[in-house]
């Protein structure tokens, strides 16, 4: 590449149309480039500059004021801001609805990596990102019309609009990151490894127990919290079947009991609050600490991806033992978590601070005395260990009992874990070298055990009580225990069957919904249906023009970010130097790629709709699709020209071609494929969505289509909303919006896994 | 290889191309008259005058081939907002416009078009519920106070599933103040719902509900309307002010309306608009005109 500068160099002593040419293509790429990028970091100033007062003060409410407060009253006099309720809500409908996805996301993906034969595997996987194409306000209404059913006879509120029915909704709605995200680090587990261990007599289960599952550990941890990002995100499905009511949960059957989630308050009340009053201020305040709730877990996910990356490539041994010295810290920091969660959760209430501390210590005992059973070694050190973490846990739990201060608690919860887990092992090695250390390295192995352990225990003693609690660990443990005297081929058919039937649950799921959803709308769909203007309230007539609306408002968002995401990821990619501020700009474009929907609903609705004027309408929608989208779109264009070896830009260069010809002729058109797959699911998501158009550009009711950008249009997934949740009577015309609206999003869908697998047969760098 | 994939691609923008333009360029003519240009009215906000304005809306459309009104909901704080900040060209409102509201949007223009009980629906399947309830008996149900039908007469004992509605709603604001007094108290388990329609539904659905929702939306047939104080919601009754929870509903613009708005509010409020309203289950206040 220098080679061809300096002959740029030599030739510019006339004016050269190549070198201008060069020039001038460089210069609209960067500038492209600079646009799409400043316009995403436009929305992250946007948020804070608008939302930044909850920090200080709003309405004499101060940050404390705002986040501990109970009452969300925001139209009362004079106005309450507690956000509380939101930040539990939002919080404990992701932990419920992970409680429900992970377990049966990771045997999903364990179904397809290891059980599935090949052949089988890209049409399971195909059917599981078609899960992750229906849209979010088809699954609110497949919710109401279905899951709120299921959890009333469960008990709760009689309505059944609760947290659980969200929870399970939104399970499903993340399975299929964690699947494929999970299914993805299983398979990076060398298949030599996987060989090693069976020819040394293991079976397929204690093989993935023993191998697989301990090195995808990482991934399977990154799967799950970017699954967490897409539940705290979640708008429509909560809005629809969560009861939207703001209190505190205070106990774990209120699990049952309805919820108001940050989303679902910006979803509601966004449109009605006057530009700048407090409420407004409030709103925006709660979509910072969204977005920063999100943008922690995303970069979690990503650190721990890029680490399984880096792990992957490298030698698996080598930095075993840094790790282990890690492992005892980790540990107490994910205990630490759990009881900050849990006493935030419970505000100070002294059962949940003594659950922490029971908790955290019978976590240590159990590790310790669960690996001394294993190895059957160093008792006296086993027990001398017990016993010192015991006396910290009764004297932790005596004060806890005595008081209720959640500071004090902490402090001893802190104290206790240091004591415990990590203070202790110096000493330990120091008096008892080999054995202890022996026992020390096997706490280090078995944090996870403990902590799955504790955090079952965290999720029992919330249901109900300690001692109920207790006896399930006990239970949980002899369970543990017992099935390592059971027959391996007997525990493998159990482990078989366990896999097998959470794959069925997700693909039996995605069938449950397209046949509901079929065998309700068909009989509605109409020639009629598809090609008229809806009359009385949208119950009767047609929905041509929510058809055309939705397809003017996706058509206009690509039309916007197409160009401009992709000339961002070619010069982010071929021209822009590896540097901090490149990175700096990959990890916004990530990031947003993982903002909640209804955080672009706002800032369109702020920015373009009030602040530049265009009102309700089109122009509106489409760039608040476009921006929402954008990332995407540049990602996946990076990524698929960063799969392109350097070799074939190297041999283009070096048959005389410009750069800018490199990249025109070479470059792009082998990236077309994956642009053009990347895009084609860009529009299925935007398609789908409708947090982002709610207050930007949908109408309910429209007589003609739209004729100019100006004017405001109905879209199928708004008219499913409404239809769903205004209208009375307005079922069947709603299951019809929702046929048509999955078989747009399906078909959207079905071409862009075509073109992959087209291209992935024809296209092969390593083959000829 | 190459040039079949290549082929491929090309194909499916072609055919991206041909969808997109097909519907933009083919149907924009789409029900729509040649000659004159379009006019449009957009309206949003309470989703308890939803159903006058788009039945109105039908109506006046049908003489005026070229306009298009253009509805969706919100509540009535959206309705005023979106007024206020001329979003909409009307804003719909099921209570009055606050005092703060008129200074945050000084050019609001009130039009007052019927007035409309809230009436408190029971789900039909409930056994043994009582023959009336008072204010303050209401007040408890919605308060926590009353968790049973048992408590509040009710002959047999069933659990009370309170329906309510959004902070957005102007039912809910003048529930508030009518029944729930000057600062309300809402129990755990009042479910706050979007729409008078999301109410209406789960009180059809739900054993031991009870939900208030616009006179428009209490269909004796599929709900049991509950006579407040003895006093069942009738347009008699609203008028007469004897059915205690009772108000009226408006239409907003954001400056004085003019034109083909100021002429479609001005058909809401005559004779045969007042006809659409009364059909739809609300009160009627006469033919009046701006």
């Amino acid at each position: 590449m220098k080679q061809e500068l300096v002959m740029l160099g030599r030739k510019k002593k006339g004016f050269s149309m190549k070198v201008f040419n060069e020039r001038f293509m460089a210069g609209v790429l960067g500038f492209t480039a600079l646009v799409g990028i400043l316009s995403i970091f436009f929305i992250l100033a946007f948020l804070i500059k608008e939302g930044y007062p909850i920090f200080t003060s709003v309405g004499g409410w101060t940050f404390q004021d705002f986040i501990t407060g109970k009452t969300w009253y925001p139209i009362g006099t004079p106005p309450q801001f507690g956000a509380l309720p939101m930040i539990t809500g939002t919080l404990l409908l992701s932990l419920v609805s992970m409680a429900i996805a992970v377990p049966i996301g990771i045997g999903c993906a364990l179904f397809i990596a290891v059980v599935l034969p090949p052949k089988l595997k890209d049409l399971i996987k195909s059917m599981v990102e078609i899960l992750s194409g229906i849209p979010s306000v088809v699954w609110g209404f497949f919710g109401m019309r279905v899951v709120i059913y299921w959890v009333r006879s469960l008990g709760g509120v009689a309505s059944g609009n609760s947290l659980l029915a969200g929870a399970i909704l939104i399970a499903f709605m993340a399975l299929p990151t964690i699947v494929s995200v999970s299914e993805d680090a299983i398979s990076v587990v060398a298949r030599d490894q996987w060989e090693a261990s069976l020819a040394l007599g293991a079976t397929k289960w204690q093989t993935i127990k023993g191998v697989i599952l301990p090195n995808a550990f990482s991934g399977i941890a990154a799967a799950v919290i970017l699954g967490i990002g897409r539940a705290l995100g979640e708008t429509m499905a909560v809005i629809m079947v969560c009861g939207n009511s703001p209190v505190v949960p205070d106990e774990f059957s209120d699990i049952f009991n309805p919820i108001l989630t940050i989303t679902a308050t910006l979803g509601i009340e966004m449109a009605e609050v006057p530009y700048g009053s407090d409420h407004f201020t409030v709103l925006y305040g709660l979509a910072i600490l969204l977005f920063l709730i999100v943008l922690g877990t995303n970069i979690v996910a990503g650190s721990i991806i890029k680490h399984l990356k880096k792990k992957t490539s490298g030698d698996l041994r080598k930095d075993v033992d840094e790790q282990k010295e890690k492992r005892g810290w980790k540990y107490t920091v994910f205990l630490l978590a759990q009881f900050i969660f849990a006493s935030v959760l419970s505000e100070a209430s002294q059962v949940y601070a003594i659950s922490g501390m029971v908790l955290l210590m019978s976590g240590a005992i159990i590790t310790l005395l669960y690996s001394a059973a294993t190895r059957g070694r160093s008792i006296s050190g086993v027990v001398r260990i017990a016993v010192k973490g015991a006396l910290a846990g009764l004297a932790g739990f005596v004060v806890a009992w005595l008081c209720d201060s959640v500071v004090l608690i902490w402090g001893l919860v802190s104290l206790c874990s240091f004591l415990a887990l990590k203070g202790a092992w110096p000493r330990i090695t120091r008096f008892w070298s080999r054995s202890s250390s022996r026992v020390v390295s096997i706490i280090q192995q078995h944090w996870r055990k403990a902590a799955l352990f504790s955090s079952v225990f965290l999720l029992v003693a919330w249901a109900s009580n300690v001692v109920f609690a207790m006896a399930a660990m006990a239970a949980i443990a002899g369970v543990w225990l017992l099935s390592r005297r059971v027959n391996p081929r007997v525990d493998q058919r159990i482990a078989t069957a366990i896999i097998t039937a959470s794959a069925a649950v997700v693909l039996g799921m995605l069938v449950l919904v397209v046949a509901h959803i079929l065998s309700r709308g068909l009989p509605h769909v109409s020639w009629e249906f598809l090609s008229q203007s809806p009359k009385d309230l949208n119950r009767a007539g047609g929905i041509f023009p929510a058809i055309v609306g939705s397809l003017y408002l996706v058509g206009g968002a690509i039309l916007f970010a197409l160009p401009i995401g992709v000339c961002a990821a070619i010069f982010l990619n071929e021209y822009a130097k590896e540097s901090k501020l490149k990175d700096v700009i990959r990890a916004g474009i990530d990031n947003l790629n993982g903002t909640p929907s209804i955080i672009f609903g706002l800032f369109g609705f702020t920015c373009f709709v009030l602040f530049f004027g265009f009102g309700r309408s089109m122009l509106a929608g489409m760039l608040t699709l476009g921006l929402m989208i954008l990332p995407t779109i540049i990602r996946t264009t990076e990524e698929s020209l960063r799969a392109i070896p350097h070799s074939v830009r190297e041999g283009s260069l070096a048959l005389g071609a410009t750069k800018w010809q490199t990249i025109q002729k070479v470059v792009v058109p082998t990236a077309v494929p994956g642009t053009l797959t990347g895009a084609i699911l860009s529009i299925g998501r935007a398609i789908g969505e409708t947090a982002p158009i709610l207050f930007t550009a949908a109408t309910f009711t429209q007589r003609f289509l739209p004729d100019s950008v100006f004017d405001p249009v109905m879209t199928l997934s708004n008219n499913l909303f409404i239809l769903a949740t205004e209208i009375p009577y307005g079922t069947n015309n709603a299951y019809a919006t929702a046929v048509v609206l999955l078989f747009v999003v399906l078909v959207l869908y079905s071409t862009a896994s075509i073109i992959r697998y087209l291209f992935k047969k024809h296209m092969s760098w390593s083959g000829k | 290889m190459e040039g079949k994939t290549q082929t491929a691609v090309v194909a499916v923008i072609v055919a991206a191309i041909a969808i997109f333009s097909g519907i933009g360029i083919g149907f924009v003519a789409f029900n729509k008259p040649a000659g004159p240009q379009i006019q449009t009215i957009s309206i949003s906000g309470s989703t308890t005058v939803l159903p006058i304005a788009t039945a109105a809306a039908e109506e006046y459309m049908a003489g005026h081939p070229n306009l298009d009104i253009q509805i969706s909901g919100g509540g009535s704080s959206t309705g005023v907002a979106q007024a206020g900040q001329n979003v909409s060209d009307i804003g719909m409102s099921s209570r009055e416009v606050k005092s703060s509201e008129l200074v945050t949007y000084p050019n609001l223009h009130i039009y007052r078009i019927c007035a409309d009980g809230i009436a408190i629906i029971v789900n039909n399947g409930t056994a043994g519920i009582p023959a009336t309830l008072s204010l303050l008996q209401l007040r408890g149900i919605y308060n926590g106070s009353y968790t049973n039908w048992n408590q509040v007469g009710g002959s047999q004992s069933v659990t009370i599933a309170p329906m309510g509605r959004d902070t957005a709603s102007g039912t809910r604001a003048t529930f508030d103040e009518l029944v729930m007094g000057t600062t309300p108290t809402y129990s755990v388990s009042v479910q706050q719902l979007a729409s008078n329609g999301l109410v209406q539904a789960n009180v059809i659905s739900t054993t031991g509900a009870i939900g208030y929702v616009g006179l428009g939306y209490a269909d004796p047939e599929i709900v049991t309307v509950m006579p407040v104080d003895s006093v069942l919601p009738s347009t008699t009754t609203v008028l007469d002010g004897t059915y205690k929870i009772s108000r009226s509903l408006y239409l907003l613009t954001g400056g004085t309306a003019s034109g083909i708005v100021l002429d479609f509010i001005n058909y809401i409020v005559s004779p045969s608009g007042q006809a659409i309203v009364e059909a739809q289950h609300f009160v009627p206040i006469g033919p009046t005109s701006w």
